[in-house]
């Protein structure tokens, strides 16, 4: 691994056991995220990508990891005991959530829980604690830290409240922060704060983010890396502009119909048709295969489940075995 | 903060002021002849001329309004006039037997919140195990038998069996009385009057113990399933860190309203504890009086319990605010 | 268009009776609760023709344990155990059924209007309501009793007096929170006509809360009578009352245990019995669980 590199999944697979069956929600994923990075990782409610992110923490309970490795610099965490594990949350792994109001405690001052994060893993007291909070306000664009601090969530703005969770996260400098759909919860003139202080904070402190999100423009804004997620599987992983200039996997070029434009450029929408699949009883072959508008009858599609193959550049990879025809159509449909 | 608690005091004024015109219509307009009863004729014929002198001196043959003017003076001035059966006045005698009462309910609510609550946190975090449904099960049991027999059933068993058959002097317990009467800072018992305390409080807790134990149980697990919980476990904390400073402090504060409104419910058994362990409090007094109709008595104890109801209930109310700063402050909510 | 048939869907309908009666049916507890009251039943309306007068006193026998001639013994005044736990029972289910009808008719009524008028007419009753509960329920009822002396009718004038208020209350939160719902709502906006609201969506949404509240509440009016006798206060000798024969045996256990076990038994599986039945409707009714 290259020093670099922060965090490789390799073929990870969760699962729950539910009374009506077992929901395979992470089948088979794999990405890397290296320091620097902002790795944004696209699908729709129920395609996995809050579970792989939560799985990485460590924060699913009832869940079921069947197979795969979480490599973060280069340890295994799903080989890791709780003790190594939570000094891995916070203090080297942050996290954020999508509703800033239910995700902060109510009854304690910000600053309190910000300060618990240097409390619990660098052991400062309590005026050292209050102080880095102050300095971390500070950092996130809070205006009167000194005075801010001792406010509670509920006493500011979603907007700023979501900037208190961030410097909550990232109080101990950790070198990933794995953002769960930060700014679904916010008016789209406040997303847009969010997200500036989200890269700010990440060339400050040199390090990385894993955005999860459904919202491409967010993506196109921020992310230099993405993966798209369908079923809880990875359909297409690269740099930004490869995915969505060349997109090779049906279901992107799905999504990238779906999007209207601002300046209105487009002419009609183009929804991608059918319902998501059952995640207790996957299609054969392709799981996307149902509503895919290239879908080959006869064809591999419904027999074979395609397995992410490198496309033109390098590093970017579709999972679907008529991925170079794809590409080549959507590059015409566009020009 | 202040405002908060003007509003809850006015409020109680108010509702003070209700339920006092409540008892003087109770007391002064519902029997035909007040001055009858208060002069002892409840239960045994009174000659005319007492009558007539008694309702001279309660100013009971003056008009309805002015009786109830008097009556709110008298109630300001603590005057209740003098109790027919004890020729004694009213307000001395509560003064004499409120300390007793007092003492009592404070150490029953002490067993009932700490062990109600220590159990509960037990119980949720043992979730379904065999302490668990145990607890559940006594409580709905518990709950079925009278505070009174479960009186008899303790006095029998430290009182007479323990002696009977020779059981180690600590455990034979007086069942009656109160004891030496003996307190350090008014509240600590000695280890004397602790052998005559135990019963009593034990059993006047007993009626809500296991009730507090199940809301606890209750509001600790669904505390739990909060999202900011699951924040403080993506921060690193340990399990026990998490239970005790984020879990329990939210998750007490429908306990602590519930131990306020339950105040109510123990005056009412205090009343049966006192009598059947002949406690010298208020709660037996108000039995005797009840039984001779004394009227004077009956005015003067009820009032009395309506202004301690109400100011535990503006404790409780401030103890809330004290505990959830949205109460506090005020959901104003975005600056 | 939308059709009303689509509100159906929203709104709890006859299937649902049958549905929350299987859930009941398929509670153990609430079964027991069901077979404890019927028992009592039976014992209570049945009971009092089968079994000796209980204010006889049989001179020749006080204090005795169970024989073939009384199977629970004899009290201190030699009268049949056996009969007055009979005529006990009955007396509670008396005042407890009478006592839970008249309190939920002035409290359903006074919510009812409270919830559904709202502004003062809300205001009024329910500031009397809050007035009332300043006063603790057992308190108030000992006044009550106080002024309005002894006996069981003054008992269960008191008891309906202290009893209706929480009623009152639940009908009327019940009553406000189901008139936001959004389908009552949608179903303003088609025109659907306000007594077909009523009776086919609020009504539904109110009754449940209030039909496991009076199930307890029977069990808790048993307890408030049994209390008020064990005082003295309440229902006086030679009626047999639960309370009162508790009351009376205290000076007697030592001898004669089962004075003070049987009528504090009969209590407990009647105060039980309601309480499981009121747990089970509540499992059963609750809409939201079956997700």
């Amino acid at each position: 691994m290259s020093d670099r590199a922060l965090l490789s999944v390799e073929d990870l697979e969760v699962s729950f056991n539910t009374p009506d069956g077992v929901v395979r929600a992470v089948n088979g994923v794999s990405f890397s995220v290296d320091r620097g990075d902002v790795f944004a990782i696209v699908g729709e409610s129920g395609s996995g990508k809050s579970v792989t992110a939560m799985s990485i923490l460590g924060l699913l309970p009832t869940a079921e990891i069947k197979a795969g490795r979480i490599l973060w610099q280069g340890e295994n965490l799903l080989a890791a005991p709780d003790s190594r594990m939570r000094e891995v949350r916070g203090g080297e792994i942050g996290m954020i959530f999508q509703d800033p109001l239910t995700a902060l405690n109510p009854v304690h001052s910000v600053g309190r829980q910000i300060g618990e994060m240097v409390r619990v893993h660098q052991g400062m007291n309590k005026k050292q604690s209050l102080a880095h909070a102050i300095e971390m306000l500070d950092l996130v664009g809070i205006p009167q830290p000194d005075r801010r601090v001792n406010m509670y969530p509920h006493e500011f703005s979603g907007g700023m409240r979501q900037r208190d969770m961030i410097a909550m996260a990232i109080a101990c400098r950790p070198a990933l922060l794995i953002a769960d759909e930060p700014t679904t919860a916010l008016d789209v003139t406040v997303q847009a704060q969010v997200l500036e202080v989200l890269i700010s904070i990440k060339d400050e402190i040199d390090s990385a983010i894993m955005l999860i999100t459904h919202d491409l423009g967010v993506v196109a804004g921020v992310a230099n890396k993405i993966m798209v997620m369908y079923a809880g599987a990875s359909v297409e992983t690269g740099d930004v502009d490869q995915v969505f200039d060349q997109s090779a996997h049906p279901y992107t070029i799905g999504l990238l119909n779906s999007v209207p434009s601002v300046d209105g450029s487009e002419e009609e929408l183009t929804p991608i048709g059918g319902q998501p699949p059952s995640m207790i009883n996957l299609p054969t072959g392709c799981p996307f295969h149902p509503r895919c508008r290239f879908m080959k009858a006869g064809g591999l599609c419904d027999s074979v489940n395609p397995p992410l193959i490198e496309i033109g550049s390098v590093g970017h990879r579709a999972a679907c075995h008529y991925a170079a025809e794809v590409a080549t159509i959507r590059l015409a449909e566009r020009s | 903060m202040l405002t908060y608690i003007l509003r809850r005091v006015v409020g109680l004024l108010f509702t003070v002021w209700g339920a006092l015109t409540i008892v003087f219509f109770l007391f002064f307009l519902l029997p035909d002849n007040p001055a009858n009863l208060i002069a002892g004729g409840g239960n045994r014929p009174v000659p005319e001329s007492v009558v007539k002198n008694v309702a001279r001196k309660y100013g009971l043959d003056k008009p309805i309004a002015v009786q109830y003017v008097n009556y709110l003076g008298n109630v300001a001035t603590l005057d209740f006039g003098k109790s027919f059966k004890d020729d004694r006045q009213v307000s001395s005698i509560i003064g004499e037997r409120a300390p007793a009462s007092v003492r009592l309910a404070i150490w029953a609510m002490v067993i009932e919140a700490s062990v109600g609550i220590s159990l509960g946190i037990l119980s949720a975090k043992r979730k379904n195990s065999f302490a668990d449904t145990a607890t559940t099960v006594t409580a709905s049991v518990a709950s079925a038998i009278p505070v009174f027999v479960l009186g008899y059933a303790f006095q029998q068993l430290t009182g007479v069996y323990a002696f009977d058959h020779d059981w180690p002097s600590w455990v034979r317990l007086p069942v009656q009385g109160l004891g030496p009467n003996e307190w350090f800072l008014g509240i600590i018992p000695s280890i004397d009057q602790l052998r005559s305390l135990v019963q009593p409080a034990i059993v006047l807790a007993s009626v809500s113990t296991v009730i507090v134990a199940r809301l606890t149980r209750t509001t600790m697990l669904e505390t739990s399933k909060s999202d900011y919980i699951r924040t403080a476990r993506a921060k690193g904390l340990t399990e026990g860190q998490i239970t005790r400073k984020h879990t329990l402090r939210n998750a007490m504060i429908p306990v602590i309203t519930f131990l306020g409104i339950d105040f109510g419910t123990l005056v009412g058994a205090a009343i049966l504890t006192e009598t059947v362990f002949n406690w010298p409090g208020l709660g037996s007094k108000i039995v005797v009086a009840a039984e001779g109709r004394d009227l004077p008595t009956m005015v003067g104890l009820t009032t009395v319990v309506v202004f301690v109801y109400g100011f535990v209930n503006l404790l409780v109310d401030i103890s809330y605010a004290w505990f959830d700063p949205r109460v506090r402050l005020g959901t104003k909510g975005s600056k | 268009m939308i059709d009303e048939s689509l509100l159906e869907l929203a709104a709890p309908s006859r299937s649902f009776r049958s549905d929350a009666w299987r859930r009941f049916r398929s509670n153990r507890l609430a079964l027991v609760g069901m077979a404890l009251v019927l028992l009592l039943l039976i014992a209570g309306l049945i009971g009092p023709f089968l079994v000796q007068d209980p204010l006889i006193q049989d001179r020749l026998k006080f204090k005795t344990g169970p024989d073939s001639q009384h199977w629970f013994g004899t009290d201190q005044i030699g009268r049949d155990v056996f009969a007055r736990i009979i005529y006990g029972i009955r007396l509670s289910l008396f005042v407890g059924f009478l006592v839970t009808l008249l309190e939920s008719l002035v409290g359903v009524t006074l919510g009812a209007l409270a919830g559904w008028f709202g502004k003062w007419v809300d205001s009024a009753i329910m500031r009397l309501v809050d007035v009332f509960l300043a006063i603790p329920y057992f308190v108030l009822a000992v006044a009550f009793i106080a002024v309005l002396g002894r006996g069981i009718s003054a008992v269960i004038v008191t008891l309906v007096i202290t009893s209706w208020l929480v009623t009152a209350r639940v009908v009327r939160a019940s009553l406000v929170q189901a008139k936001e719902f959004d389908y009552v709502e949608a179903a303003k906006a088609i025109g659907v006509p306000t007594r077909r609201i009523i009776t086919r969506h609020i009504l539904p949404n109110v009754i449940q809360p209030v039909l496991v509240l009076e199930a307890i509440g029977i069990g808790s009016a048993v307890l408030a009578e049994a209390a008020l006798s064990f005082l003295g206060v309440g229902v006086q000798e030679p009626t047999p009352s639960l309370g009162l024969m508790i009351s009376r045996s205290k000076s007697f256990f030592s001898e004669a245990p089962g004075l003070l076990f049987f009528p504090a038994l009969a209590i407990v599986i009647t105060v039980l019995g309601f309480l499981l039945i009121g747990d089970g409707l509540r499992d059963a009714l609750d809409v939201k669980e079956d997700v």
